[in-house]
């Protein structure tokens, strides 16, 4: 069986190709070091257009499971085109945090249970990972993500900084850390992010 | 210099990309997302992909407010003073000050919201409605429905500044807002003015004026409905010389927009 599965093998509303996607994965995989016995599947929702963005990484049986919304793929500037450069960002940032609860964040929930603080947190822990694999990264974007569902608060942009420059955090450190930036932060309880994914949508219909 | 600039001459760097509307509108990702249970529309933090959709608004916002600007200085140039009143030239040589302010507000904030100029593509719609011959079109066409979408889109991300706790957002976008609210009364007030002894002429740009708000809304992109992204903004409407009636009609021509685009996406649909 190959490490890489990629549904689906044929895009029909998007112009990516299954095998150019594989091949970024294999090269990522290894970059983050995401240990050779874990395959990994990867689900791409065609159907999603920017800017419906949104992704999930789990570890399903031994396995990495990917789940993005073709628009995380999409170049902004060009409708249903492929973008190289943001693919290989999202792809390490996913394979990064599919790596992560293999080590340090078993005890996470699955990815469709996390808040959108908790969500916002990691990912910049997983993106800070990324520049520094010398990649393409969005500092200042992953920022405003995090200070949108983890406060506009000097005690929030601290905890930014940790969590991009870090190299080894935990779940319950970034979780501890999410915990510190909600005390700070004066704005009500924000309410849980409904999902996109058709498989949660389908659930609540 | 030329009078009355072709879109295919405005000014734009190799950053920028354009694209035409009928290709989003037509795009068949649109049918199937259509089809998807994904709950509210409207834009605020709780949403899916709030984030980039907050962003790619942003990002339209910046070029709106570029071809307001070109728009505005456009009619102060394009018309002698025998075909307008020269205090009507000098209210748009104001509006283009003020466009331009805003153009630097809309980078800033896309720099802060971490968005590149020119990562998405340019539609170049607003422009192009603000190209009529007649200075009373553009007037009703552009200060009347095209400021006053405006309104809607500056109020909606001022709520989603508000909602997201985002205190330069909010701030940024009411700053713009008041500006807007001034940029339509001035149509409001000139139309009355320029049209006092001529009712028939009225009727014909404020016809124009309903075109380009059914074209503006965008198959169901405004409304005020939780369906609708940006929602009519109806208090600041009134303050910006729309009447009760006016804004009613305008509400009717929106959900008749939305009506239209989701008949014309199930019928590509079906054809596909």
């Amino acid at each position: 069986m190959a490490r890489v599965e990629v549904i689906p093998e044929q895009f029909t509303l998007v112009q990516y190709d299954a095998g150019v996607i594989a091949g970024i994965i294999e090269e990522l995989a290894s970059k983050v070091g995401l240990p050779d016995d874990v395959p990994v599947r990867i689900e791409i929702d065609e159907e999603l257009p920017l800017p419906l963005t949104g992704s999930t990484a789990d570890i399903v049986d031994g396995r990495a499971e990917l789940w993005f919304s073709g628009a995380n793929f999409e170049d902004g500037r060009h409708r249903a085109v492929f973008n190289d450069e943001l693919a290989r960002t999202d792809l390490a940032l996913a394979l990064f945090r599919a790596g992560d609860r293999l080590q340090g964040f078993t005890d996470a929930p699955a990815d469709e249970e996390l808040t959108d603080a908790q969500r916002a947190a990691w990912e910049a822990y997983a993106e800070g990972r990324v520049a520094r694999l010398g990649e393409f990264t969005r500092k200042v974007r992953r920022q405003y993500v995090f200070r949108l569902y983890n406060g506009f608060t000097d005690v929030a942009d601290d905890a930014f900084e940790r969590l991009w420059t870090a190299d080894r955090f935990t779940w319950s450190e970034l979780d501890a850390l999410c915990a510190a930036c909600k005390t700070a932060d004066p704005r009500p309880e924000p309410k849980q992010k409904s999902a996109i994914r058709k498989e949660t949508l389908r659930a609540q219909s | 210099m030329k009078k009355i600039l072709p879109v295919e001459e405005l000014a734009r760097d190799s950053r920028f990309v354009r694209v035409q509307i009928q290709e989003t509108m037509l795009d068949p990702r649109q049918a199937k997302v259509a089809e998807r249970n994904t709950g509210s529309a409207k834009l605020e933090p709780a949403r899916p992909a709030a984030p980039d959709r907050a962003r790619q608004l942003m990002h339209g916002i910046f070029m709106g407010e570029l071809q307001a600007l070109e728009g505005a200085g456009r009619t102060t140039f394009d018309f002698d003073d025998e075909d307008v009143p020269f205090q009507l030239k000098l209210d748009m040589a104001r509006q283009s000050w003020d466009e331009s302010r805003h153009c630097e507000i809309s980078v800033k904030l896309a720099e802060h919201m971490g968005t590149e100029i020119g990562e998405f593509s340019e539609a170049t719609f607003l422009y192009e409605a603000a190209c009529a011959e007649d200075a009373l079109l553009r007037l009703t066409g552009v200060n009347r429905a095209l400021e006053g979408l405006a309104i809607d889109v500056f109020n909606t991300m001022k709520e989603f500044g508000d909602s997201s706790g985002d205190p330069v957002l909010a701030a940024c976008e009411d700053w713009m807002l008041a500006d807007e609210v001034t940029h339509v009364k001035m149509g409001s007030d000139w139309l009355r003015r320029l049209t006092e002894n001529d009712p028939e002429r009225r009727e014909l740009a404020l016809e124009f004026q309903r075109t380009v708000d059914k074209l503006f809304s965008l198959g169901g992109f405004r409304g005020e409905t939780d369906e609708n992204p940006i929602q009519l903004a109806r208090k600041f409407r009134q303050m910006a010389g729309f009447s009760t009636d006016e804004i009613d009609e305008l509400s009717d021509v929106t959900a008749e927009a939305q009506a239209e685009a989701e008949a014309m996406a199930s019928a590509e649909q079906q054809a596909s």
